[in-house]
């Protein structure tokens, strides 16, 4: 007996329609699912298929995605942050230095210091041979954060995808964007075969995105003073499993710095909370004001063109391999 | 968990269902044990400290509800007694997670010290289900209950489709229903409805309670930082009067649809409030079972309209201020209510002035556009007070609405699109004049407007659901909680 108020076809018409209805749901949803991953299919064969859509930010999902072709429990050393880590670092440099055998830049794009932490954790636990985490700050990695820890992704979905192979069509399911899909569907073949593009996701075979066009970009300060514990706090995360943390503050852009900090001050100020926030003996901090660094070639406030950020990268390897002279820890040098 | 989540979609609901229903077939008890372990799991995902908790409160009521129903059935004096005992350890409990803090801090504060407390995690759900077991304690001491096992009572209470936010139900509408062999067989009609309801439900909260909350939240979040624009406060106001109706409606038809789906009718919750032309219309519209309820267990007992016209009054405020009460410890909730029940006090006033107009031959009413314009701006003015986060936040949206930052600022186009502007114009042409969810499905109240459109366990609809379904769950990722949770 049906328990609807209206009735009007016999009871086993009515029963007979609603067991095709719930089929017919049932079917279409089967059809609707293997269209959607034929369409996936057919998008990698035409390379031009966009990174399964974690966070709908295409640079950080083609991070995630060049992140599980990795032997990741190989990696010794890891580089995190944002662009400024991802951009600006040559890993080889560092295993030509001989101080990792499978160095990794892990670094995305766009991350503020209390999201890269969150990166950190949910890479170290499950990359056990990790040693050295290294981190390039800006300015910019400190304007926003409402946390010392901010879970940007979902962990276990990434977790599972990055580490455990899942398949990437529940990402797509789960998270698809139509629009953001179809912008990327349209160009990601150019963005990651074209180093000049101005979106370019051309990776070393390290991870690192090298740059090779300059752009005017020179954004003004504006620090929050509040997320400088995301520092301490990353700082924690590594010592908790059983590496050592690296901390270089990048160097500022000449005319970046001719228009923001003319008399220098903005940058002491920086290092120096950078310099609190590093609690730990153990921790390296490298200044971003160095006579090395100022032949440096930058493409914009914050990056360096991928030939000074090899010359940049060789420098920091040196000054980590003579840690005890050249570079500083900032809770020793409290003491 | 939360309805629109992965998990909950693709393992919690599908194993229920499917081991419900096998087992159904062996034993009908086993049956309600399966559906009283999955709704015991299913609230103690989020906690399962909180989940003894209930489970407590739970067996409290139900021994409460035993002894009042005997004490009242001997007459004894000490029946109304231990309803009153019932009863404050119930409001108690709320009392003790929801409104402590609030009490404390305001006591400290106009005795000039700061007594700021840490934050207390209110039990999920606590609000719905303190209210659904006050129900049943009254009804016991009327000797209006048919006295349950603690088994079906506590099933009654757990039952998951209502256990996070409504409907509130009450026992003799949700326990026979639990007991009638109809249940425990599958139903392939009651399936397909509670299906459309689900699926038509979660898109209202994807497609459209989401969307419109990332349009209203940062403009009323950051109202004191930087003041609004008229039109970014007006946009704001309508973005969150429509999609707080989408989020909780949205909710209600979920829930109504997960129950449907194990043949159980809850009752509806919300119909068409935005179409209503007067606050006492809007009333027996929006969130009807939590209205229903403030009537019979707190109006009604309070002398209702049975003292004259300045008792009603005096009623009709307090029952909406506890009502605002309600849904939060915090004076911007209490101003709400307030100003609810000063709509409910006028539009009385004005009915009873248009009475005697009437009676002296002589009537008088508003016109119907005029009458409908007066009742959505004064919500969608209260609704201010409501999603503010503070006083302040609240005058500054009112400051800004009335022009005081000036009419406009291109960061409006900038941060809500031409995207979310769309779908704000789809969401209110959907409250506005589409057919409801229990109109189109059940043809209850069959809509003026478009009376053809109406659900049938076709083809066509089946394959527009299922694809209505897929969109909605791949726009699921940011999972948002449902706004009444926090109440």
């Amino acid at each position: 007996m049906s328990i609807f108020p209206t009735a009007s076809p016999p009871v086993a018409a009515k029963a007979s329609a609603a067991a095709r209805f719930n089929m017919t749901f049932a079917a279409t949803l089967v059809a609707l699912t293997a269209g959607f991953a034929l369409m996936l299919a057919c998008l990698e064969r035409l390379d031009s298929l966009p990174p399964p859509p974690f966070t709908a930010t295409t640079c950080i999902d083609e991070k995630f995605k060049f992140l599980s072709e990795q032997p990741l429990q190989q990696i010794d050393l890891i580089a995190v942050g944002s662009s400024v880590t991802w951009r600006n670092l040559d890993m080889a440099a560092f295993k030509e230095a001989g101080l990792a055998d499978r160095p990794l830049n892990a670094a995305p794009c766009y991350l503020h210091a209390s999201e890269t932490t969150f990166l950190t954790s949910f890479l170290l636990h499950r990359m056990p041979r990790v040693h050295t985490v290294i981190t390039v700050v800006a300015p910019r990695d400190f304007e926003e954060c409402s946390g010392p820890s901010d879970e940007f992704v979902s962990r276990r979905l990434a977790d599972a995808y990055v580490f455990d192979d899942l398949p990437s069509l529940p990402v797509y399911l789960t998270n698809f964007k139509p629009d953001g899909f179809v912008r990327d569907a349209l160009r990601i073949r150019a963005m990651r075969a074209d180093p000049q593009h101005p979106l370019s996701l051309t990776m070393d075979e390290f991870g690192s995105g090298p740059l090779h066009r300059r752009s005017g970009w020179l954004p003004p300060p504006a620090l929050e003073r509040a997320c400088f514990p995301a520092l301490t706090a990353l700082e924690a995360t590594v010592k908790r499993h059983g590496a050592r943390l690296v901390v270089a503050a990048f160097p500022m852009q000449p005319e970046w710095r001719r228009r923001f900090d003319p008399d220098g001050a903005f940058q002491l100020d920086f290092e120096a909370r950078l310099r609190r926030a590093l609690v730990r003996p153990e921790t390296i901090f490298v200044s971003g004001d160095h006579p090395d660094f100022r032949a440096l070639t930058h493409a914009d406030a914050v990056h360096l063109l991928w030939e000074s950020a090899r010359s940049y990268s060789h420098s920091l390897a040196e000054r980590l391999t003579h840690s005890r002279e050249t570079a500083t820890s900032p809770a020793a040098e409290r003491r | 968990m939360l309805f629109n989540s992965h998990e909950f979609i693709l393992a919690f609901l599908p194993a229920t269902l499917l081991a419900f229903f096998i087992v159904a077939r062996a034993s009908e008890l086993a049956a309600r044990v399966v559906l009283l372990g999955a709704s015991f799991f299913f609230y103690a995902w989020w906690s399962v400290e909180y989940g003894l908790l209930i489970v407590a409160t739970i067996v409290m009521n139900y021994g409460f509800g035993r002894a009042l129903q005997h004490l009242a059935s001997n007459r004894s004096q000490n029946a109304r007694h231990l309803l009153i005992v019932a009863l404050a350890v119930n409001l108690g409990l709320l009392g003790y997670y929801k409104y402590r803090n609030f009490f404390i801090e305001n006591l400290g504060a106009a005795l000039g010290f700061d007594w700021s407390l840490a934050p207390l995690v209110l039990p999920l759900a606590i609000s719905f289900h303190t209210f659904q077991q006050i129900a049943y304690l009254v009804d016991s001491y009327r000797q209006k209950v048919e006295q349950p096992t603690l088994f079906s009572y506590a099933l009654f209470v757990l039952f998951f489709p209502q256990l996070i936010a409504g409907p509130i139900v009450h026992h003799w509408q949700l326990l026979p229903q639990l007991h009638s062999r109809r249940m425990y067989r599958f139903d392939a009609e009651s399936f397909a409805a509670g299906l459309t309801y689900f699926v038509l439900g979660l898109s209202k909260k994807v497609l459209l309670a989401d969307p419109l909350s990332s349009v209203a939240d940062p403009i009323f979040d950051a109202a004191v930082a930087a003041p609004p624009t008229a039109t970014e406060a007006a946009t704001a106001t309508l973005a969150y009067t429509f999609g707080l109706y989408f989020d909780f409606s949205g909710y209600s038809d979920m829930a109504v649809g997960l129950a449907l789906m194990f043949g159980v009718r809850l009752p509806y919750n919300f119909n068409s409030p935005y179409r209503a032309a007067s606050i006492i219309d809007f009333w027996r519209r929006w969130h009807m079972t939590l209205s229903h309820w403030l009537r019979d267990y707190l109006y009604i007992p309070l002398g209702g309209s049975r003292h004259g016209p300045v008792r009603r009054h005096v009623n009709l405020m307090i029952t909406m201020l506890l009502g605002g009460l309600w849904h939060g410890a915090a004076w911007s909730f209490m101003l709400w209510g307030a100003l609810h029940g000063a709509f409910l006090i006028v539009n009385h006033a004005w009915n009873g002035l248009a009475a005697r107009f009437a009676a002296a031959g002589r009537p008088i009413a508003l016109p119907q556009p005029v009458a409908w314009g007066l009742t959505f701006g004064g919500v969608a003015l209260a609704w201010i007070f409501f999603r503010s986060p503070s006083l302040e936040h609240a005058l500054a949206m009112l400051n800004g609405l009335v022009g005081s930052n000036g009419l406009h600022s291109e960061r409006l186009a900038s941060a809500i699109g031409a995207g979310k502007g769309i779908t704000l114009a789809l969401a209110a042409g959907i409250a506005l004049l589409m057919p409801n969810t229990q109109q189109l499905i059940d043809g209850v109240g069959r809509s003026r407007r478009m009376p053809h459109l109406r659900w049938s366990p076709g083809r066509v609809w089946s394959t527009a659901l299922a694809a209505l379904f897929m969109l909605a769950f791949t726009q699921m990722s940011a999972v948002r909680e449902f706004v009444y949770f926090q109440f």
